[in-house]
């Protein structure tokens, strides 16, 4: 089966595909699922070799489960959601203890234009302020403000209540608002402030 | 208030950057995962449950004849022994052998004797 019948495919099909030997759909499942894994790791890991780690890691898992998975009982990217969530809090558990400071670093420290420096740098800031936030609190605040997922679905990948998610998103927002308060001058925020 | 209003804005400001530069996965990471994919897919199991019982019932169709007729050695005697018939039916050697026709003309009684079934016996009792 060619590649470009499979963009209609849903998630699970895919799995039940890949579980009967279509080696179409394990190359559509990994362009689907892998960036997707790959780029909340990060978001909660903020280093790109760990993030790769665990989203190797939590695809590794959609490859075993795939024939046992049954149709219809869960959607997939809920469950690799949480898959990736969980991977990723028992790796920031171990490694609570090291240094923060380094997550602050420059991901590319090569910029070639002033404004590419600036984008990195809001960018990096963003990064970093989140990893300075409690897991859960980033984990909501990720969800509802850069994936822009509505609270009912974050409530649901959580397991917690949406009243749950409100107060983790607000209180979250605050938290980055105290820290990125003393980096305006380096995000060239300072000509905004009245 | 209005500082609280340009940090929000500051904080949307970086939520928007933050949206439109997900970052990329490398294509090492990809190709890695692929490979994993690939490796872990239980691919040949798939595809021998649909072929493989065809190929099963023919292999124990043969297995069993050759076992009840003592193995492969047997089958090629068999083979020898159906062309040699089939040969000597064909074009058989002079002198081998006389058709029972020729030996015994039409005289049956050279043939009761052969076969000491009796007198009074004829072959017309085996009529209807």
């Amino acid at each position: 089966m060619a590649l470009d019948d499979l963009s209609d495919v849903a998630d699970d099909t895919l799995l039940q595909l890949y579980a009967n030997g279509d080696q179409s759909a394990a190359r559509a499942l990994t362009l689907r699922l892998a960036p997707r894994a790959y780029n909340q790791a990060y978001r909660m890991l903020g280093v790109q070799a760990d993030a790769e780690d665990v989203a190797q890691d939590a695809m590794m898992r959609v490859w075993k489960i795939a024939p046992e998975w049954r149709m219809g009982e869960a959607k997939v990217t809920t469950w690799l959601y949480r898959v990736v969530a969980n991977l990723c809090t028992d790796r920031l558990r171990k490694a609570r203890g090291t240094s923060l400071d380094a997550i602050d670093e420059p991901v590319d420290p090569s910029p070639s234009a002033a404004d590419d420096m600036q984008t990195n740098a809001r960018h990096d800031a963003l990064q970093g302020a989140l990893m300075e936030l409690p897991a859960r609190q980033r984990e909501a605040v990720v969800l509802r403000h850069i994936e822009e997922l509505p609270n009912p679905q974050i409530a649901e990948r959580m397991e917690i209540s949406v009243e749950a998610v409100e107060s983790l998103t607000s209180r979250g927002k605050r938290a980055l608002t105290q820290i990125l308060k003393g980096r305006k001058s380096a995000l060239g925020f300072e000509g905004d402030a009245p | 208030m209005s500082k609280n209003m340009s940090d929000k804005d500051d904080l949307a400001m970086l939520f928007e950057a933050a949206k439109n530069a997900s970052p990329e996965p490398s294509s090492d990471f990809m190709a890695r995962v692929l490979d994993d994919a690939q490796v872990m897919q239980p691919a040949a199991l798939g595809v021998m449950h649909t072929e493989m019982p065809k190929q099963n019932a023919f292999k124990d169709f043969f297995m069993g004849l050759s076992d009840a007729i003592g193995g492969w050695p047997a089958f090629a005697g068999l083979a020898t022994a159906a062309v040699t018939g089939l040969w000597i039916g064909v074009s058989p050697p002079a002198g081998l052998i006389e058709p029972f026709g020729t030996v015994l003309g039409s005289d049956t009684s050279a043939l009761s004797d052969a076969l000491e079934y009796g007198e009074g016996f004829d072959f017309t009792l085996f009529e209807g």
